[in-house]
């Protein structure tokens, strides 16, 4: 016989957990998307690297620097160039995307935002550009 | 005949033994039933062994979450026309353990929700007691939290969580988004309480940004946005602390 004023028992005692397959990103574009943007930041560290070791050379003379360019304009060089600077460019796409997301609200849409971010980003290479040429 | 469409309805029953399975049921289709209707009738009409949560059936009480073809919708605001002459598919809340058919066991959600008390917290204890004090707010202020305000902890957010289907200790979206509703309430004096739980390891920063949640959110309520203001908040936070010489945590 069942104790009065006693609240019906909710524990669970067997539950089902369903496994979660190591394609779970492949399902949806969304997550695809996603895993693009993760794996994007190993061409961006890698990217960093590339500019760390050009001012590695240029700290140590014209000459060292010259030889490396040389290098950089092989085959080889140009393609993994190609590959980093798509896969960067996806990279800063879907951040400036992301901080309109946390920065837009108010009287600043995330469109707004955004396209600050972009505004920025064309001013600083259009700078960068005449400053080096 | 009249028009007719399939339901295919994963079950489980444990005290029968069964297995996770598909079970599909042909029903007469009605271009103006919801899942939630057509499942009423399946238990009422075909199989009353079928479980289920439901209540409100207009959007609010946020019971009726299922995956509906893969994507978490409230049921009751889901309709068969938008599927009608293929096939619709409905299995549990991804991401939780299954208690019987499409009921999922929300305890683990009940925790994390308490856990960032979503209430409005006073330093002074005796302003709770004081239920003649008025406590006014300007239009800004509300806007400042309300769309988070509007969260009717359905879960259909952490159904569709990667983050919070592979780390189930990770707090999770809606648990976040009203920690972000009442530490930007004017009232509350709360946000020091929460800060512990929310900028923990098991916080926002398990938080990956997919944005799934607030694509699938049926009341509008952008918990990625409010998860990712959360991060800059907690880290401007923990900046300032550490300027002053103050307890990292």
């Amino acid at each position: 016989m069942s104790t009065p004023n006693r609240p019906p028992s909710t524990e669970v005692t067997k539950t089902y957990r369903r496994p979660i397959p190591n394609t779970w990103w492949l399902k949806k574009r969304s997550t695809l998307l996603f895993m693009i943007r993760e794996w994007s930041s190993v061409f961006v560290a890698l990217y960093a690297l590339c500019l760390l070791g050009q001012l590695c050379a240029l700290s140590k003379g014209a000459e060292s620097y010259n030889a490396l360019l040389a290098k950089s304009l092989s085959g080889a060089s140009l393609v993994l160039h190609l590959v980093m600077g798509v896969f960067v460019l996806y990279h800063m796409v879907t951040w400036f995307k992301i901080s309109g997301r946390i920065f837009g609200s108010g009287p600043l849409s995330p469109g707004a935002v955004t396209a600050i971010n972009y505004v920025v980003w064309v001013a600083a290479s259009i700078g960068v550009f005449y400053w080096i040429f | 005949m009249a028009d007719q469409i399939k339901l295919t309805i994963w079950r489980y029953n444990p005290d029968k033994g069964e297995e996770y399975r598909p079970q599909t049921f042909t029903i007469p289709y009605q271009k103006d039933w919801s899942i939630l209707d057509a499942l009423n009738h399946i238990k009422a009409e075909v199989d009353g062994s079928l479980s289920y949560r439901w209540s409100c059936r207009m959007a609010i009480c946020g019971s009726c979450g299922m995956m509906v073809n893969g994507t978490p919708r409230l049921t009751c605001s889901t309709y068969l026309n938008e599927f009608y002459p293929n096939e619709v598919t409905l299995e549990p809340l991804a991401n939780f353990p299954i208690i019987k058919d499409l009921v999922v066991d929300l305890t683990d959600f009940m925790d994390k929700l308490r856990s960032v008390k979503p209430w409005i917290i006073r330093e002074n204890k005796k302003d709770d007691e004081d239920t003649s004090k008025e406590y006014l707010q300007t239009p800004t202020q509300m806007e400042s939290y309300y769309q988070q305000s509007l969260c009717i902890n359905c879960t259909l957010c952490y159904a569709a969580c990667p983050a919070y289907g592979l780390h189930s200790d990770f707090l999770g979206p809606a648990a976040i988004a009203l920690t972000y509703r009442y530490n930007n309430d004017s009232r509350d004096q709360g946000r020091e309480d929460r800060r512990k739980v929310v900028a923990a390891e098991n916080g926002v920063w398990k938080c990956p940004v997919v944005g799934d949640c607030t694509e699938v959110c049926p009341k509008h309520v952008d918990p990625s946005a409010a998860i990712q203001r959360t991060k800059v908040n907690s880290a401007v936070s923990w900046f300032f602390s550490a300027l002053k010489g103050g307890k990292r945590e």
